[in-house]
């Protein structure tokens, strides 16, 4: 990670936060599905990052958002849980003979299927630790796991449709400039 | 020599799981944090009174109020022309009797940022320590109780709303002054910001539907008679002795702005005799 590489994850990190916590965080389906969309700023960290690093830097976002939400330490631990996960994940989804040096997980370098499993496993760390440490009652498992269920895939469609978003508009950009 | 090789052994045991220990630690800190959630004593900064989060969302309210003013201005008029026809009565000599004196002092505040879809909800507020606000000082609206005050900061003040699993309101009913508690989605089944469950009533108590609950002013937190909502529903539960009520609370929690905060002068004397009554009921 170069000088310039830092400074654009410190502008994502203010964007994602604002964005999850002013908007998507009014946003949601009767109830059931919400949108925690600001984990793709952790997911979208180079696949070699230094997990010492990251681990530290899920703690910070989770308690910036938990903050914000009310809730402190249930964002902070479900985002410390997703990226400890991470490495299992990206570990299974590997293609066969490995990534490629400098591969981002993103669908522009390793396509739409892998990214969408990676988002949604790991959606599914971090929303099932959020649903079920803040669901006050333990006899409502069945609804606490479809909200989870319901969240992963609203999430899931959000960073999705971020990608395809960022992949037209690079596209866009590179037509213009010839 | 074989302390310095069990040291290197350590060491390197340590090295190669040290991912994992930074990760046990953080998600330590983690459950510590969430385990000290309901205390009155968590830290200020880690909630949305902290200064940085009330700003945002002072910022997003001055944006998104905008569209909702007109019906604000009616509401506030609506319970402008309440308190000018109860005033009435008042304009006469009686006024001036230290009988008549309130207890209750109402700092009015606005709502920056409130939620309903969650289990636990919270509301946060404008103004904090600077305007008198206190921990645990309660929250209504013109038209019935909101909340109670969690943390406050120097400018802001978090709230836990009525609608938090762990807020319970002690209530009675107005025509008979029975007593009962109030408590939102207390079968955790339904997040129904309308609804909320009356518990521990016996059996024998009239209550129907269309009745009025009001709080019962027992806690120092609110003054007595404000209202919660109005029974919608009664039905009797044999195999233990209760009736299970239902009411529709009165005050549109998705769309609230402004409040009262409500200071009692004579909580510090209330909340010292509870103490001395019953010292296991901590304040």
């Amino acid at each position: 990670m170069n000088q310039k590489n830092v400074f654009f994850f410190v502008y994502a990190y203010i964007l994602y936060i604002l964005l999850q916590v002013l908007f998507l965080r009014y946003v949601n389906f009767g109830g059931l599905a919400f949108c925690f969309a600001y984990i793709g700023y952790l997911l979208a960290f180079p696949l070699d990052f230094s997990r010492l690093l990251h681990l530290i830097i899920a703690f910070l976002v989770g308690i910036s958002v938990d903050i914000f939400y009310d809730s402190p330490g249930i964002h902070a631990g479900a985002c410390i849980l997703m990226v400890y996960f991470r490495k299992r994940i990206i570990g299974v989804l590997a293609p066969t003979g490995g990534y490629e040096a400098g591969n981002q997980p993103s669908v522009l370098d390793l396509g739409s299927n892998w990214f969408l499993i990676y988002v949604s496993l790991s959606a599914f760390f971090h929303h099932a630790f959020v649903f079920f440490v803040s669901a006050s009652n333990f006899k409502i498992v069945g609804n606490t796991l479809l909200k989870t269920i319901l969240s992963v895939v609203f999430t899931t469609a959000v960073l999705y449709f971020f990608q395809r978003t960022s992949l037209s508009y690079n596209k866009y950009k590179s037509r213009r400039r010839r | 020599m074989i302390q310095l090789f069990i040291m290197y052994q350590l060491l390197r045991f340590f090295s190669r799981l040290k991912v994992f220990f930074t990760f046990l630690f953080l998600e330590l800190i983690a459950v510590w944090l969430i385990l000290n959630n309901n205390s009155y004593q968590q830290v200020a900064f880690l909630s949305s009174a902290n200064a940085v989060a009330g700003n945002f969302y002072e910022v997003r309210d001055a944006f998104t109020g905008q569209f909702n003013l007109r019906n604000e201005i009616q509401q506030l008029q609506q319970e402008n022309a309440n308190l000018r026809e109860n005033n009435a009565p008042l304009d006469s000599a009686a006024y001036k009797k230290d009988s008549l004196k309130s207890n209750y002092n109402y700092i009015p505040a606005r709502v920056i940022n409130n939620s309903v879809d969650y289990e636990d909800n919270f509301l946060t507020l404008n103004k904090g320590r600077n305007s008198g606000i206190k921990e645990g000082m309660g929250v209504i609206a013109p038209n019935g109780i909101v909340g109670r005050i969690k943390t406050v900061t120097d400018n802001y003040a978090a709230a836990y709303s009525l609608l938090h699993s762990g807020i319970r309101v002690s209530a009675q009913l107005r025509k008979s002054k029975e007593l009962c508690t109030v408590k939102w989605n207390a079968e955790g089944t339904q997040n129904d910001y309308q609804q909320a469950e009356l518990l521990y009533v016996p059996i024998h108590i009239d209550i129907q539907p269309g009745d009025t609950v009001e709080t019962s002013g027992y806690n120092a937190v609110y003054p007595e008679g404000i209202d919660i909502g109005t029974v919608s529903s009664v039905e009797e539960d044999m195999s233990d002795g209760r009736k299970n009520v239902k009411i529709e609370l009165l005050v549109n929690f998705n769309n609230i702005k402004n409040v009262y905060i409500i200071e009692n002068y004579q909580k510090s004397e209330i909340d010292s005799l509870n103490q001395l009554v019953n010292p296991s009921t901590s304040p």
